[in-house]
């Protein structure tokens, strides 16, 4: 009968997270993208393989040596970039706390 | 008067129970034991909007359906101190509270309010009966209109005891029977369109309302001497409404009807025959 | 101590203006038992009238326009907007669709951006956290 069930569901552990008051580290996760300036060789790979245009290379920033910029936006967090990189200078993090009040913190315009 | 305040910090607890309890048959964890409280307190800080084509008197209501259920917490006969009611008004003013909810639908000129506000009235068709004849039937038994003192339990009564158990249940709106707040799940029935302090007031008045039809269902079919004793009686039988709550899913207002009108009337015009051949 | 209240029994009312539903499934699966928000105080309600923190899913299309603005007014004072997805953003991948009117902050005023595709239902938390500490 269900009532026995719920009566014993009384009496076991809840299967709740603690999450606000304890942080969580997940295993695998696809989370931030980071960039990597020292071994990038500007083969614009990853711009060309994003399906959702949120990679871009801006010619003049650093120096005129160019830049990779991330919109997070619009970012559909797939990997593809990441998994074509030749030199492996786009890293994967864990990071999901990216909640924010301004668009440009994440690179949006 | 301590009648009143037994009734309020009870009402508070009794819906700070149900959900946990709820939230523990789900193996959730559920809200900390002040969370009614504040859920009632940050509402009386909200704005008081209310749609252009709804009626002004809309947020009348909810203080007349707190009187109403205030008056008879704070005329309850519980255990050793007296009561002060007599039969006639108590059915007056349980009537009232559940046509102030329709009133509420009507007066707030939405859709959703309507559809609440019709199954309220269907409903309240059905469950009237047996709990206006339950209670007469004690009436009868004990020979006395009078509500000044808790009645003892006779096996006689055993059926009416069980039609005001349904009904009570019925008008409580809990499952199986809570199809008026049916849409609360989706939208909120009768409710929707109210806000801020009106909706505090109108929650509160239905959490009192679940305290006062435990306590009048134990005090009138097995009742005690013992203040202590009768509130802990009302506590279980509305853990008894929480389980039935927890296990049964909700049923259509056809199959509702149908089983009021061919079960739980007939035992309670049943209950009423028996009480007073027995009076003979 | 005035908005302290708030905080601690947040209610929320879902808006999906027209994307596909993972940011929804998501949303809902924050009151599941594993990552149970109602030990937090938050409830999901049915009616924009309760609520207090609009959480709206998708990217806007031509059909929603005036009916998000409209939940919009009709949520009393001290709100707060969520914008869930990188839909809401954006655009995201609907972005050069035939029926799309744009991220959500053509229309409404939005007080934080929740990215993800879709984000976690420990994002959606924090998410909703930080709009809390906003209303102060």
């Amino acid at each position: 009968m269900l009532l026995v069930d719920v009566v014993k569901s009384w009496f076991s552990r809840a299967s709740t997270t603690k999450y606000p008051r304890v942080p969580d580290k997940p295993k695998n996760y696809r989370g931030k993208i980071e960039w990597d300036d020292k071994k990038c060789i500007r083969c614009l790979t990853c711009v060309r393989v994003c399906p959702s245009y949120a990679v871009k290379f801006n010619k003049k920033a650093l120096h005129e040596r160019g830049k990779i910029e991330i919109d997070h936006g619009k970012c559909i967090y797939c990997y593809m970039c990441v998994e074509k990189c030749p030199v492996n200078a786009l890293i994967g993090t864990k990071e999901f706390e990216l909640a924010t009040d301004d668009k440009r913190e994440l690179g949006s315009a | 008067m301590i009648q009143l305040a037994v009734t309020l910090v009870s009402a508070i607890f009794l819906i700070w129970l149900e959900r946990k309890i709820k939230a523990r048959s789900q193996y959730r964890v559920g809200p900390p034991i002040y969370q009614p409280i504040l859920d009632l307190a940050k509402l009386f800080q909200k704005q008081n909007l209310r749609s252009s084509l709804s009626n002004p008197l809309m947020n009348f209501l909810p203080l007349i359906s707190l009187l109403a259920v205030a008056l008879i917490a704070y005329s309850l006969p519980l255990g050793n101190l007296g009561g002060s009611i007599d039969i006639i008004s108590l059915i007056f003013l349980f009537a009232l509270t559940s046509l102030i909810y329709v009133f509420a639908g009507l007066l707030s000129y939405s859709h959703y309010g309507f559809v609440g506000a019709k199954r309220e009235l269907i409903q309240f068709f059905s469950y009237e009966i047996p709990f206006a004849l339950g209670i007469f039937s004690v009436a009868i038994f004990a020979g006395t209109i009078y509500f000044y003192h808790p009645f003892p339990f006779s096996i006689i009564l055993v059926p009416s005891m069980v039609a005001f158990y349904l009904a009570g249940l019925a008008k409580l709106r809990r499952s199986p029977f809570d199809i008026p707040n049916a849409e609360q799940e989706i939208v909120s029935g009768s409710l929707t369109e109210f806000s801020g302090p009106s909706l505090s007031v109108f929650l509160l008045s239905e959490w009192m309302e679940a305290f006062v039809i435990c306590s009048v269902f134990v005090d009138l079919f097995f009742g005690f001497n013992d203040a202590l004793i009768s509130v802990a009686l009302s506590y279980m039988v509305f853990i008894s409404f929480i389980l039935i709550d927890v296990v049964t899913p909700r049923v259509r207002l056809d199959n509702m009807i149908n089983f009021f009108r061919k079960f739980v009337i007939p035992l309670s015009v049943f209950g009423v025959v028996l009480c007073y051949l027995w009076t003979l | 101590m005035n908005m302290d209240l708030i905080k601690k029994s947040p209610w929320i009312y879902h808006l999906n203006t027209g994307g596909c539903i993972g940011c929804d499934i998501e949303l809902v699966a924050c009151i599941t038992p594993k990552y149970d928000i109602e030990r937090l105080g938050c409830l999901l309600k049915g009616s924009p009238r309760h609520a207090d923190i609009l959480v709206v899913t998708g990217p806007l299309t031509m059909q929603t326009r005036e009916r998000a603005k409209r939940v919009y007014d009709q949520m009393p004072k001290k709100k707060v907007v969520v914008a869930l997805g990188s839909c809401g953003i954006t655009g995201g991948v609907f972005k050069e669709g035939y029926c799309e009117a744009g991220p959500i902050d053509k229309d409404i005023h939005v007080d934080i951006y929740v990215p993800g595709c879709p984000p976690r239902p420990e994002a959606i938390i924090y998410g909703i956290k930080k709009a809390l500490e906003k209303l102060q």
